[in-house]
Parts: structure tokens; sequence; C-alpha cells
């Protein structure tokens, strides 16, 4: 699994296992950019949804403003023409349409004069008059153009006038006058008298005049405003209006039913932003159409800026991230390196990481590590040299030429008597205690092995000395197969047999015995031989456990070989113990850990 | 089954009937956005079409509203007309303009107006407009100005051409008068525009008759005054009183004098000074300033017979009628500085103001 850290429970772990991020650098880096951008992305996206709401707020407000601002225009202009046909009760007026319903010809010169001048005078003021009109309750018209006859009785202004009072304007909706010019009309009654008959007077306006104050509008940059009444569009810039929605826009229920206000209509898969108020002077609609796209275009050019903007904070982030996470996790890269080192057994690398924080102090630990490291290298070494000479001295305290001659012996004394069987089981019985002993140049063995070894070396002493003694294995079958140091019983089976049974009247009897106790091996060694003194016997614990040093260093060489390759090999804790009495015995007890199984 | 229920039954059937009829149309307003498209949004009805006509309408179409020598022939034409049971019009551009009066014209044609009576303020461009109210059926005739190359019935006015001969034969007169027929003149011309047929007949006449009878005349400068008579005194006195004065004044018409008299304090000098002033016109403000010294020789036009003529003769065209002449002539009234006061006591005063 290497240095891949196994997390668990966490998001962002099973995130990281996900992706199989191992290292810290990617995951500093990951969590930066995390904590670096969701922050900003909130805040960003919460700003544009509260902009976004302000502006279509704001476009709403704007189209308003600019609907209000033509229908200003249009009632201030309306009412100045108003103030024109107030000539209507003008001297000169009345006088005309007097002597022109008496039929006075060379009486009214003056006063026709007097119009078309007074008209000409009003053209030249206001641009967008395009005529004057009077026409009396029989027809007779006098205008900027002359003096014609017309059937009253069909003229839209005279039949919306008919019925109301004489004060009340009447809007007629755009048509072509008398020269087809087109215009749109207000008209007021003019002397009605008591049968209920009026004249009108009519002041036509060059629709150019609409055009003019729906242009000097901007909603978007092709949107438009028209005039609509009772469904109908009264007027539309064409200009503006290419696609002729403005009579589908006129169709729209809501639109229809309302005064005011506004909508989102969809036409041709293209939302238009609708705004419309009813002029109170002319009764018409006024309708602003902006396509939604381009009063929101201010949002395209800020999603842009957003875009960039948070690439460009990335790329900082990203950028202060790689250098934050350098800076942090440079020292750990350094000190995985080292250590990496360090397992490919460079035990002399140092981490030189001089931070005061986690990081240094890891460091400093593993330095310490290190140097325990190479001294228990070092202590290991020595042990093993120490075990490797104290072996070859166990060897040789072992096959002492003494034994090895005197065993030859008594196989040379047995194959004289004939006892060919006895030879062979000796013959047979030492080569398996040499075979044994070597153990393939091991320095640990199986118990078994070691058991075998005792039992080869004990039936060669026992011939050797006459029976003299028995001996007696009492081995729980559980420990054959955990491990030992070898050649750790025969010194002590020796010393049963040489230190106290050789010299003892009676037979003697050296029993054996391994079991496990509080998850250690124990062997114990006894003998009923001649024992030895208990000032003795502490002496040997005192050396054993090494409280006190030996004055000659061939002085018990043989456990004390065994108790130290034991220690050496296994620890201190462990080793040989001493239990004897004087003419009772000696038992002498090993301890050893459960390995090898 | 009696009759009653024989009478529900047919009920039933028609109200299952009015139903299937009815149901189809009450499915909302489910019109189709996209089939409207590219659909004109606004349509544009005239508001004047004529309807079914009982009298005879003959409209008369002035140079220019605002010139108040046509008014005599506006009124004797209404005169006329109430006679005749026809009903007169008087249409046309409050100043001079061609371009409006073809438009008056074309809306003439539209309204389908039975006779038109125009004093053309260019021939040339007024012709197809005529030729095509003449093909509408509409009887067209000029008058007071000419357009020669048109389909008009007739022309009802001054044989101007003479009146500019007379104005020449006044000049020669004057001269020799004033002992000035053996030196060149320097002459200053009024008139209204380039184009009008009339004005330039009468200037013609004129010059040719002038130079026919000896008389060296350098044109100096001409004034255009555009019918407009308030516009044509000042540029006279104005022209005036740069020093850059003339032996002869000649206009084709009456215009700078249609303002007051005092008006004109520099020209009145020029005049006492010796300067020849000669006119075409004598309606009333023309003859009083001539009577206190503004003029020498007035040659006049009846504007009173060219209405009456013109509807006259358009009426019985319009009935089918024959009509005498393709020129009718409304005559010359000359006046010198004998007989001012005594023409000015045969008119009428403008009371315009």
């Amino acid at each position: 699994m290497g240095d891949k850290i196994v997390m668990k429970d966490n998001f962002f772990f099973g995130l990281f296992r996900k992706f199989s991020i191992y290292s810290i650098r990617s995951k500093m880096t990951i969590c930066f950019l995390a904590l670096g951008l969701i922050p900003i992305l909130i805040f960003g996206l919460i700003s544009y949804h509260l902009y976004l709401q302000n502006l279509h707020k704001n476009i709403s407000s704007y189209s308003e403003q600019v609907i209000e601002r033509v229908d200003k225009n249009l009632e201030t202009y309306i009412s100045d023409i108003e103030n024109i046909m107030r000539l209507r009760s003008n001297y000169y007026f009345q006088q005309y349409s007097k002597l022109n319903e008496a039929g006075d010809i060379e009486g009214n010169r003056k006063y026709t004069v007097r119009i078309w001048e007074t008209f000409d005078i009003l053209k030249q003021m206001k641009t967008d008059l395009i005529d004057i009109r009077f026409v009396s309750s029989s027809g007779s018209t006098i205008s900027c153009y002359g003096r014609y006859w017309v059937d009253i009785s069909k003229e839209p202004l005279h039949q919306e006038l008919i019925n109301k009072k004489s004060d009340v304007v009447a809007i007629q909706p755009p048509h072509l006058n008398i020269l087809n010019k087109k215009v749109f009309s207000i008209g007021q009654a003019v002397n009605r008298n008591v049968k209920g008959d009026t004249g009108i007077m009519a002041i036509d306006i060059d629709v150019n005049f609409l055009k003019k104050i729906c242009s000097d509008i901007k909603l978007g940059e092709t949107g438009f405003v028209f005039f609509e009444k009772d469904g109908k569009v009264v007027f539309t810039p064409q200009s503006s209006d290419k696609n002729g929605f403005s009579n589908t826009i006129t169709q729209n229920p809501k639109l229809m039913d309302s005064k005011d206000g506004s909508l989102i209509d969809s036409i041709n898969n293209t939302n238009y932003i609708i705004t419309y108020k009813t002029s109170a002077i002319t009764g018409w609609k006024i309708i602003g159409v902006s396509p939604k796209a381009e009063m929101t275009s201010e949002v395209t050019m800020l999603r842009k800026v957003f875009f960039w903007i948070i690439t460009l904070i990335i790329i900082i982030i990203l950028l202060l991230t790689i250098y934050l996470t350098s800076v942090l996790t440079n020292p750990m890269r350094k000190l995985r390196s080292i250590m990496k080192q360090a397992s490919e057994n460079d035990l002399s690398i140092y981490a030189d990481i001089r931070t005061r924080d986690e990081i240094g102090q890891l460091a400093s630990s593993f330095n310490k590590m290190m140097n325990q490291i190479r001294e228990l290298m070092d202590k290991i070494k020595d042990d093993q040299q120490k075990i490797r000479v104290m072996e070859m001295k166990a060897m040789q305290e072992l096959i002492k030429p003494h034994f090895v001659y005197n065993t030859l012996d008594s196989i040379i004394g047995l194959l004289e008597q004939n006892r060919n069987d006895d030879a062979i089981d000796i013959v047979d019985s030492l080569g398996k205690f040499f075979r044994t002993s070597l153990s393939h140049g091991r320095e640990v063995v199986f118990i078994r092995e070691e058991i075998d070894h005792i039992r080869s070396y004990l039936m060669i002493q026992q011939f050797r000395f006459s029976y003299k003694f028995d001996y007696l294995f009492e081995i729980d079958d559980e420990i054959y197969n955990f491990k030992t140091v070898k050649l750790i019983l025969q010194p002590l089976v020796e010393n049963s047999i040489y230190h106290g049974i050789r010299n003892l009247d009676k037979k003697g009897l050296i029993v054996i015995n391994g079991y496990i106790k509080d998850d250690q091996i124990i062997f114990e060694i006894s003998d009923n031989g001649e024992g030895i003194g208990e000032e003795k016997t502490q002496q040997l614990n005192r050396i054993m456990a090494g409280e006190e040093e030996v004055e000659d260093q061939n002085m018990y060489f043989g456990i004390r070989n065994v108790n130290e390759r034991i220690k050496l090999n296994f620890g201190s804790e462990y080793g040989l113990k001493y239990q004897s009495k004087v003419s009772v015995g000696t038992k002498v007890v090993v301890n050893i850990p459960q390995i090898g199984r | 089954m009696d009759k009653k229920r024989f009478f529900n039954k047919i009920k039933l059937v028609y109200l299952v009937l009015a139903l299937f009829i009815a149901l189809p149309g009450c499915g909302g307003s489910t019109y189709d956005k996209k089939g409207e498209e590219a659909k004109p949004s606004t349509s544009y009805e005239e508001n004047s079409k004529v309807s079914e006509k009982k009298d005879i309408t003959i409209a008369m179409v002035p140079k220019s509203l605002d010139n108040p020598v046509f008014l005599d022939a506006l009124e004797q034409g209404e005169r006329v007309g109430r006679e005749l049971g026809v009903k007169v019009e008087w249409l046309g551009p409050m100043q001079s303009d061609t371009n409006v009066q073809i438009a008056i014209v074309e809306s003439l044609i539209r309204r389908k107006v039975d006779g038109i009576v125009i004093s053309c303020i260019d021939p040339i461009k007024i012709k197809p407009v005529i030729d095509k109210a003449v093909e509408a059926g509409i009887k067209v005739a000029t008058f007071d100005s000419d357009s020669p190359g048109s389909n008009r019935l007739f022309y009802c006015g001054t044989d101007n051409y003479a009146a500019g001969v007379a104005c020449g034969k006044a000049l020669i007169k004057e001269v020799k008068a004033k002992g000035k027929d053996k030196q060149a003149l320097d002459l200053l011309i009024m008139t209204a525009d380039k184009e009008s047929n009339n004005l330039n007949k009468r200037l013609n006449g004129f010059l040719e008759t002038a130079r026919a009878g000896g008389i060296q005349l350098n044109i100096t400068g001409t004034l255009y005054c555009n019918d407009d008579v308030n516009i044509a005194g000042d540029m006279l006195e104005n022209h005036i009183k740069t020093g850059d004065t003339p032996d002869v004044f000649f206009s084709t018409g009456g215009w700078p004098f249609v303002s007051p008299p005092e008006s004109l304090p520099g020209f009145h000098a020029w005049c006492k000074d010796g300067g020849i002033s000669i006119l075409v016109d004598t309606y009333y403000p023309v003859l009083e300033a001539a009577e206190k010294g503004l003029a020498d020789s007035l040659v006049g036009q009846n504007f009173n017979k060219m209405g009456e003529l013109s509807i006259k003769n358009l009426y019985k065209a319009i009935k089918g009628e024959k009509i005498p002449s393709s020129f009718i002539d409304t005559g010359l009234e000359l006046g010198n500085k004998n007989n001012f006061a005594k023409l000015l006591q045969g008119k009428q005063r403008w009371e315009i103001k």
C-alpha cells in the first residue's frame, strides 16, 4: 500500500480514495482550492442572483419611465394643440363662421385672409402641424390648403364629438389627410347649435411626430414603442417594428385586459419585455417592446467578467496553493525521501530539516530513531559476533576430545565383545549427536531437535557410565514445534552427570521436563545428585542474572555460555536459574520465549 | 304528437345546431403568434373620401392663398357658382409652391371633383397632373397662368403678351415724355419666378415692344418675389437703398404695392427723382400706390372676369356644352397718371387686415 494513507468515514477522504489522490500535496492543493473557490463561488452566485433581480427591477422601472416620458411628451404636445384650438372662439373665426353661413362672400374676405395668415403662422411655429381645419356643420371647410366642402357626418372626429361636451378633445388615429399625408388629428366641437349640429376644429399632426417621440427613447438596440387602441395598432414606427410584432402583441389577453402593467411575451422563440400604459388624454395604449436579451446584455457582460474573475482567482489560488503546499510539504517530501533512503538500508542518512513545526519535530525524532537503530544495529552485530564466538566455544566445549575418545573406546570395547547391536546404537547416537550439534549452522533449532540431541547424548553417556544413572524425559508435546537456541540443554545435563551423579553411591536419575508456563517455555533439568550448597546456588543465580561477575572466565563456562546465548538471543529476562539442596539434588530451570511455531 | 311537443323538438334541434356552430369559436385567444410576421402593423385610410355626389364641385387652384390678387377671382367664381348651383372650392399652397399645387390637384383627382381651374405656377411641372386629371374625367381649365402644353380645355385670363406690349408702349411714351429716349436705360425687373408662363409672356411683350420702339434697356437686376406680397415691397425698397438705382422699374405683377406706400420711402424718392415705374395689375392697393406717385403706368388684369368666365365655361364643359374658345380673354385695363383716381373710384378697397 506504500505510503497511501487509509482514511475513512469522510467525504473528502472518500473523494481522495476515489481519485487515488495519494500525496499530501495533492490533497492540500484540492483543499486549498476548495476553501478558496467555494466561498467565492457562493458569494459570486448570490451576488449574481441579486444583481439579476435588481437588473430586472431596474429594466422594468426604466421601461415604465420611458413609457411615462412618451406619455408626457404626447400629453404636453396635445395640451399645446388644445391651446391652439382656442382659436375657435377667436373673433375672426366667429365672424368668418357667421358670414360664411350667411353667404356673405365679399364681407368674409378679410376674415378668410386673416384665418389663412393665422394658420400659416401656427404652421411655421409648430412644424409638426400639417393642417388646421375649421369645418362648419354644413361641411364648408377652411384649412391651410384653402376652402372646400366635406361631408361632415363622415368625418371620424365629428362622429366622436357629436355626442360629447364642447370642451372635450377627440383624437383620430393616424390616417391620410386631404393631400395624402400621414397624420393624426385632434379635434374639438365648434359652434354647436340648438339642434345639436356642430362644426369641428381639427388639427392634423404629422405622424412623424409620433415617430419622433418614439425614437427619442431607447429600449435596447431594437426595442421600440408603439400605440394601440381597442386591439388595433394606432401607430408603430415601421423601421423599428420590422417583424410586424405590434399586431401580435396587441392580441395578448393580459395587455387587452388591463390599462397599465408589464409582461414578458415570447414571440418566435424570443422573449420580449412589454410595458404598457394607457394615455389618459388620447386613450391610446403606449406599449414599449424590448427584447429581453438586449436589456439584459449587461448580464452577459457580467457573466463574462465573472467568468474571467473566477478564472483569475483560480489561477491565483492555484499558484498560491502550489507555493504554499510546496512550502508546507517540501520538508515532508524531503523527510519521505530520507526515510525511503533509510528504508533501503542507508542507515547513515540524516534528516537536515530545521523547521520548528511538526515536520521539524518529526525529523528530529527520525534522527533520534536512526541513531538508536544504528546503535542497535551495532549492538546486534556485537551480539551476533558474541553468539558466534560463544557458539564456537559451546561447540568446542561440547565436542571435547576426551568425550569423543572415550565414546570411541566404548564402541571399540563393544565391538570386541561382539555387541554389535549396542555398538551400532552408540554409533547411531553419536552420529545424531554430532549432526544435531551442527544443525547446518543454524543458531536456532526446533525443540524437537534439541531434545533429540540430548537424548543421543544421554544414551551415549549412560552407556559410558555403565548405566550408573537413568534418565527421564517429560516433555509436553505442544512445545516440540517451538524453537530454541541450540545446545542449551546438553551442558546442563553434562553438569548433572559430572557434578551431581558421577560420585553417587546410588543410581542416579536425571529428569528433563519441558512445558509451557505463563507463555514461556520452561525446561527443568533435575538430578538426584550431590547437590550444591545454598551459598553456591545463590552465587550461581547472581552470576546467571548478571548481578555478579566471575573472577575467572573459565569459571562456570558451560552454564554461563548457555545463559548468555539465551539472553543474547531472547532478552535478559530469559536464562537459567538454579535450585539445589546438598545430598538431595539440583534443578536448573531454563525459560525461553515461545517462538518459531 | 301534439303541436306543443313538436315545437319543443324543433327548438331542441335548433339549440344543438347553434351549439355546434358556436362551440368552435369558444376556444379562447389561441392566436398564432408566428403566423403574423412581416404584416404591416398600420394601414392609413383617407379621411374625406368623396361620397355620393349631389352637387357639381369645381375647384379653383390659385398659385398661392396668401396673394390677395386672386381673391377677386375666388369671390366672383363663388358668386357665379352659387347662381349655377355649383360648389366652388378654393385650394392652393399657402405660398407659391409647385409641389404643393401638384399634390392638391392629385387630391382633387382622388376626391373626384367635377372640374378644376388652375393658375399654374410651373406650366411644365403641372402638366402631367393636369393630364392625369383630364384622363380621370375631370374637366380642367387654367386661369391667370396657363399650361399650354397640357390637355386642359381652355385658358381663361389676360393675354399676357398683350399686357406686356401695353406696358412696353407705356414705357416708350414715358421715356419720350422725359426726354430719355436717346440714352440707354438701366432696367430693374420684378417677377414671381422664372417659370410662370404668364409672367414670362408679359416680360417678353414688354421688352420686345420697348426695344422695337427704340428704347435701349440694360437689365441690371431681376427680383423674384415668389408671388409673396409680404416680401415683394421689402425686396424692392432694399434694392433701391443699395444705391444701384435703375432708370426704369418694371414689375410683371402688383406685389410690391400691396404693402402700404409709406413703407417704400426710398422707392418713392426714386420715383420723384425721375425714375420710371411701370407695373402689371390695377387692383386697389396698386392703384392707390400709383396715385401717390409710385407708378407711371399700370396695365391691369380682370380677375373678376377670370373667376366668372372660368366657372361659367367649365360648368358648360361639365354639362357637355361647347366651349367657345380654348383662350378666353378677360381684357386689359390701362392706367396712367391721368386716370389713376378715376380707376380707383371704381375699385373696392381691400379690407383684408
